[in-house]
């Protein structure tokens, strides 16, 4: 399948400073792309030189099957870090004009404007003016305005940044009926739990250089981790064979086995030491885990 | 193209939309007529229009039975009554019934002087309709085919040597529409190129720059800007020309002196050209300054350093009448701000050669390309700095944005 968005080894300097040192990623129709990295990192400069905002120094950047132009301009739907509508005009006729800046008929934009508000629960607020709305419900007229034109690639930048969690539910739902429609997403948030419920694959970047990417399966595999976490009403003796370490955490209990001792040995000992389980699962880290140590690590070669 | 007409099309409207413009729309000839009412009555009310008497020893004057209509508005037709000798006249002026009086002397065509009595200085109303009655008594017994035209006094018409332009001396008419030209561009740029520069800011401020750039090259954002700010400009131009057409029609055969205002054809179509390129050229440094600023409140701070320039040939008004073709009127014309309003005053003074016309109209044109292009560079290079201003090193320099 063809990519999306391919880039190849991007770099930009600002002045003296190297926002981008060396970046590449590739994503791919009808998946979810977290575009992952501490503040300052340098996501915000790449997706900016992906939609042609800024020239790379160096590198290759292909948008849906080539080099940028004005036309695929219309095929993108962009939710920025910093955003913002006109403040001064009824919401109503603000993203009717930034769809018709999306290549959308007005008489079309009309048609389908109502529907999006609707399911953006906006109805009521169509005609009154943009600063007269709460923070949340501009965000959600935002996505709106990314969404409207129904483009072939998204980026969305914090996208659940001020929704509470219905509307997180929603946006989340809405990004899902994307992807199944094909659609190319790239998402950046600092919100892990999102990108492990939502990302196909991801890219984490720090100081403008990839540190990780690959599939969300793919990652996490590779930061596993040989504890096993169990939950049980049972007292535990002193000492399990096999087992190193027992390590009683808030509502569950680490097991750190020997080194000799395969994992899939332990839940056949746990059995057979009369312990009885309510939960048992092989100790994989959360995302947030991965990236903390790996911003400050530095990557996984340093393990 | 397309998106280019929706954002002067949304530009336009916006704007026209709001209540401010309505009332800038409507306070200029609102203000002009209250000015031009309030200054009629003063001079009405100024004038002392009381009867003057006339004492003619000479025989020379006489005053018609029925006083002339009047021919403007606000003309004051001032009563002359005769009187057989001074102490009569005297006698009326004491008792209020006269202003004062005229005495001609029975010699007077020999020293060719009158006498005036009176507590107050007599008006220039009172003096110019004796001398009107006067002039008509001394040439009644002669018999010349030109006595209206002989008291108009002489015309003198100024060539250049190769007699490609002329100029008429003394036509003070001649200089109330190229002032018009200056008012009118630096109301235009006060305006339109104001609502260019807020309308960048804004975008700034509302931070719809990114979206809009992903959007829209940046040429096709700011060539919708310019158009649909012009068209803002053009609109209140329009509007006001309207109103002053009406006045014309209403007032015009109650104010003769609207009737002798006059340009050349070529003068009014270089001043045109002058002002149409002049503004685009302002428009362009005014947006620069827009996208280099972070704030409304900045822009509006800055944007005296393009309406000043504007103003000046104003502040030297006096040069440009003393000697049309001298320094200052000639640093103004080829100054791009100050050019339109310098070039059509150096035009209706005197003969300005046709290869300086020619040659600040190319450099006006240059100026307006350098401008844009410059308006281009500070927009692609400030237009996601929301909090920093852009300097001049970093304008001039080559950036790394597209």
């Amino acid at each position: 399948m063809n990519s999306a968005i391919n880039v190849q080894h991007i770099q930009k300097y600002f002045g003296q400073t190297q926002a981008v040192k060396d970046v590449s990623f590739e994503v791919r129709p009808g998946e979810i792309f977290g575009l992952l990295g501490p503040n300052g990192s340098g996501k915000t400069t790449s997706i900016r030189i992906i939609l042609d905002i800024y020239k790379p120094d160096a590198g290759k950047v292909e948008v849906l099957g080539g080099a940028m132009d004005e036309d695929k301009k219309n095929r993108i739907g962009y939710l920025p870090e910093e955003r913002g509508l006109y403040q001064d005009v009824p919401l109503e006729r603000c993203l009717t004009y930034l769809a018709t800046l999306k290549g959308m008929p007005e008489e079309e934009v009309k048609a389908q404007l109502p529907a999006y508000l609707e399911k953006f629960d906006l109805t009521t607020h169509a005609r009154k003016k943009v600063k007269e709305l709460s923070k949340g419900m501009q965000q959600k007229a935002q996505l709106i305005a990314t969404l409207i034109h129904q483009p072939d690639l998204i980026i969305i930048d914090e996208p659940f940044s001020a929704l509470d969690p219905v509307n997180t539910q929603l946006v989340k739902d809405l990004l899902v009926e994307q992807r199944k429609l094909g659609k190319a997403i790239i998402m950046s948030t600092h919100q892990m739990s999102q990108v492990e419920m939502l990302c196909d694959s991801l890219v984490l970047i720090n100081s403008g250089e990839v540190l990780l990417d690959g599939s969300l399966r793919a990652v996490r595999d590779q930061f596993s981790s040989d504890y096993l976490l169990i939950e049980t009403d049972s007292q535990l003796p002193a000492t399990l064979p096999g087992i190193a370490e027992i390590v009683p955490q808030n509502t569950h209990i680490k097991l750190v086995p020997q080194a000799d001792m395969p994992r899939d040995q332990v839940l056949p000992m746990l059995m057979r030491e009369g312990i009885q389980l309510k939960s048992f699962q092989y100790g994989v880290p959360s995302l947030e885990e991965i990236f903390i140590k790996v911003v400050r690590e530095g990557g996984p070669q340093n393990e | 193209m397309n998106k280019t007409f929706e954002i002067a099309k949304y530009e336009y409207t916006h704007h026209v939309g709001q209540k401010r413009f309505w009332i800038a729309l409507l306070s200029v000839p609102l203000a002009i007529i209250l000015m031009s009412v309030f200054s009629a009555v003063l001079s009405i009310t100024s004038v002392n229009s009381d009867p003057v008497g006339i004492v003619d020893h000479a025989g020379l004057i006489s005053v018609p039975e029925t006083p002339p209509e009047k021919d403007g508005l606000f003309d004051v037709v001032i009563q002359f009554n005769e009187y057989p000798d001074e102490a009569a006249a005297r006698a009326a002026a004491e008792n209020g019934q006269i202003q004062g009086f005229f005495v001609v002397p029975e010699n007077f065509e020999a020293r060719y002087q009158v006498e005036y009595f009176s507590n107050e200085i007599p008006g220039s109303v009172v003096n110019t309709q004796f001398l009107t009655l006067l002039s008509n008594g001394l040439l009644a017994g002669e018999q010349l085919p030109n006595a209206e035209r002989l008291l108009e006094g002489s015309h003198i018409t100024m060539r250049s040597l190769d007699g490609s332009v002329t100029s008429e001396a003394n036509d003070w008419t001649r200089i109330v529409v190229p002032i018009l030209i200056g008012v009118l561009f630096m109301i235009l740029v006060m305006t339109s190129g104001g609502y260019l520069m807020q309308a960048l800011v804004e975008e700034k401020e509302n931070r719809t720059m990114e979206v809009m750039v992903t959007s829209v090259s940046p040429n096709e954002l700011m060539a919708g800007k310019i158009i649909g700010n012009l068209a803002v400009g053009i609109t209140t131009l329009l509007f006001w020309a309207v109103i002053a057409a009406i006045a014309l029609v209403v007032f015009l055969p109650r104010l003769p002196i609207l009737s002798i205002l006059y340009i050349p054809p070529v003068n009014l179509v270089v001043g045109v050209i002058a002002m149409l390129l002049s503004f685009v050229s302002a428009a362009a440094l005014m947006a620069t300054l827009g996208a280099t600023v972070t704030q409304a409140q900045e822009a509006q701070s800055v944007n005296g350093l393009v309406i000043l320039p504007v103003l000046l040939p104003f502040y030297f008004m006096a040069s440009f009448f003393s000697n049309p073709n001298g320094v200052i009127p000639r640093i103004f014309t080829y100054f791009p701000l100050s050019s339109p309003l310098s070039l059509s005053l150096r035009m209706a003074l005197t003969p300005v050669p046709a290869w300086e016309v020619a040659l600040t109209l190319l450099w006006l044109l240059a100026f307006c390309v350098f401008s844009i292009w410059l308006a281009g560079k500070a927009f692609r290079l400030g237009m996601l700095q929301y909090t920093r201003r852009i300097s001049l090193k970093e304008l001039f320099s080559s950036g790394g944005v597209r």
